[in-house]
């Protein structure tokens, strides 16, 4: 079978060569979130029909606490849909809090039920 | 089934959880593997063409090809196939409105991602079970009519553009709001819209009608085309280069449109989760639909668009018209368009999957436990694994990279002259570089 012989090495070679760099690569989990035993917090503002975050992109590792301060002028309904998922009744009012754990690595949408808007989402690592 | 009660309350499509975005030194490594392969491949490569289509390949050991060809077995799987597509019009028709409904996983899951590894294990196996086939030729035989024949001939120009409209709309139907894509007479309507329009073009063009517009079959002979298996000039079935296999591919008009709709509305999933445009479409509020509609089209005609140009740029290519071009060359982007989509769906694919099949043996939502046997497993077990996944998803998009290109070199040195060969197939080697990094980057960020 030399017609195939070109294309399956530079395939081969090509696959080897993503293996051993991989390989070289640093595969060690990255250390920038090393308070893996602390709480991530993340402060949610609903007003006037608007819903924001302090941050739209939040990091946590699996198993780690993370809390909600929600202050909201309405009731809403908050979902984390990780696996399996979390729902928190949010009243009018401020500084409530709403504490969690994501255990299945992926990215999670944080939603507004009432507003039907995406807030946040986490990388759970 | 953990967390069952609160997902029947939660419309928000299927599967909210997604995978991490892909390590950045993973996209950077393949990135350079992608650019150093395509031009080696440039510079060191035949001059003369080598894939000789449907001439190709090696019979099919006697045994093999006796299974392969027996009725026994082609009557099994259709029998499954019709019994299944049965089994779905039941829970479409009489089961609940709600996201645990088997029919939403069966389409987005197991049919739309599930046809993908179906035909490059078992080659064209859609065609064969295709349920709108079976209704067409049931129908025929009752009026006594040959189902190969129509009122009319099935006009070339109009290729496969009908697929790639079905695909779109289909694309359209998954990505553009999670209230049409879970909604159970939403996607009944379409499916039913869809078996309507088909066999209609069947009774007026006869059944090859099939192969130009029905757009899971279509999609499923692409597909096809990169197996080991198929059938050679003389009707033998043979083992062969998928990449011989896929030189093979006959191209309609159209057949750029389908596959530039497959890899422009699976770059725009990609895309459109991104917490970016999110918030861009939130803030528009009631207008989202249009949205997400005016973005997958942009992606999808990009992709269209880039494709003739390119094709258009390799220049004068004896009597072949520039305008046949971009269809002379469309196989050779499907191994992109599959690198990519097995990507994009792996994690979806095997989770939904498996819920899918829970969810099966209860498609009334009443407690039935017909599939038990799948209940002990943990749907969302792969997500466990996220290097594994990062590593296998760039492999998937690199691997479809450098079949793509060695797919449209062997076209260029066979259709360009050969002092044109390797400067003639550069905007195509260029634009396939920057198709895949824009997967790449799009795994990267979403």
């Amino acid at each position: 079978m030399t017609r195939l012989a070109r294309p399956a090495t530079l395939l081969a070679v090509g696959v080897l060569m993503m293996l051993s760099l991989f390989g070289c690569s640093d595969d060690s989990d990255s250390p920038d979130s090393a308070d893996q035993t602390g709480t991530v917090m993340v402060t949610i503002t609903e007003q006037d029909g608007q819903i924001e975050a302090d941050s739209d992109l939040v990091q946590a590792k699996t198993g780690q606490q993370i809390m909600f301060m929600v202050t909201s002028d309405a009731a809403d309904e908050i979902h984390v849909h990780s696996e399996p998922e979390h729902e928190f009744e949010v009243k009018p009012g401020p500084e409530q809090m709403f504490t969690f754990t994501v255990d299945t690595p992926g990215t999670v949408e944080v939603e507004s039920h009432v507003l039907d808007t995406t807030i946040l989402k986490l990388e759970i690592s | 089934m953990p967390g069952g009660s609160s997902r029947q309350l939660i419309a928000h499509g299927l599967g909210g959880l997604s995978d991490l975005p892909v390590r950045l030194s993973y996209v950077l490594i393949a990135a350079v593997v992608v650019l150093v392969v395509s031009f080696a491949i440039l510079g060191l490569a035949w001059r003369t063409p080598r894939f000789r289509g449907d001439d190709s390949g090696a019979p099919l050991p006697r045994w093999l090809a006796g299974i392969v060809e027996s009725p026994i077995t082609r009557g099994t799987v259709v029998t499954l196939a019709l019994a299944f597509t049965a089994w779905l019009t039941f829970a479409a028709f009489f089961g609940e409105n709600l996201v645990v409904n088997p029919v939403f996983g069966s389409v987005y899951s197991l049919l739309w991602v599930g046809l993908v590894p179906a035909a490059l294990l078992f080659g064209p196996i859609y065609r064969l079970c295709n349920p709108l086939r079976w209704i067409h030729r049931g129908g025929c035989l009752l009026v006594r009519r040959d189902p190969a024949r129509g009122l009319v001939e099935y006009p070339d120009w109009l290729g496969m553009w009908p697929a790639a409209l079905g695909l779109f709309s289909f694309t359209w139907l998954e990505l553009v709001n999670p209230d049409y894509s879970t909604s159970l007479p939403v996607v009944r309507s379409w499916f039913l819209g869809l078996a309507v329009i088909v066999v209609a073009f069947a009774v007026v063009f006869g059944d090859r009608a099939f192969e130009n517009v029905d757009p899971f079959e279509v999609y499923s002979s692409l597909v096809a085309r990169l197996s080991p298996f198929g059938r050679r000039t003389d009707g033998v079935l043979v083992i062969r280069n998928p990449l011989e296999n896929l030189s093979g591919l006959v191209a309609a008009a159209g057949t750029a449109a389908v596959v530039s709709v497959l890899f422009g509305s699976t770059a725009f999933d990609g895309f459109h989760d991104s917490i970016h445009w999110l918030r861009f479409t939130d803030r528009f509020g009631a207008h989202d639909v249009l949205l997400n509609s005016i973005g997958l089209l942009g992606f999808c005609g990009a992709v269209l668009a880039s494709f003739c140009a390119a094709s258009a740029l390799m220049g004068k290519v004896g009597e072949i018209h520039r305008r046949h071009l971009p269809r002379l060359f469309a196989h050779s982007l499907v191994p992109i368009v599959v690198g990519y989509v097995a990507a994009h769906y792996l994690t979806f694919f095997v989770a939904i999957g498996i819920e899918t099949i829970q969810q099966l043996g209860d498609p009334l939502s009443r407690g039935w436990t017909l599939t038990s046997f799948a209940s002990g497993m943990d749907p969302f077990a792969i997500y466990g694994h996220p290097t594994a996944i990062g590593i296998i998803k760039v492999i998937c998009v690199v691997v479809g990279h450098v079949l793509a290109v060695i797919a449209a070199h062997d076209r260029a040195v066979a259709l360009l002259p050969a002092r044109k060969a390797v400067i003639g197939q550069l905007p195509m080697l260029v634009l396939m570089v920057v198709y895949t990094l824009a997967g790449l980057a799009l795994l990267f960020s979403s």
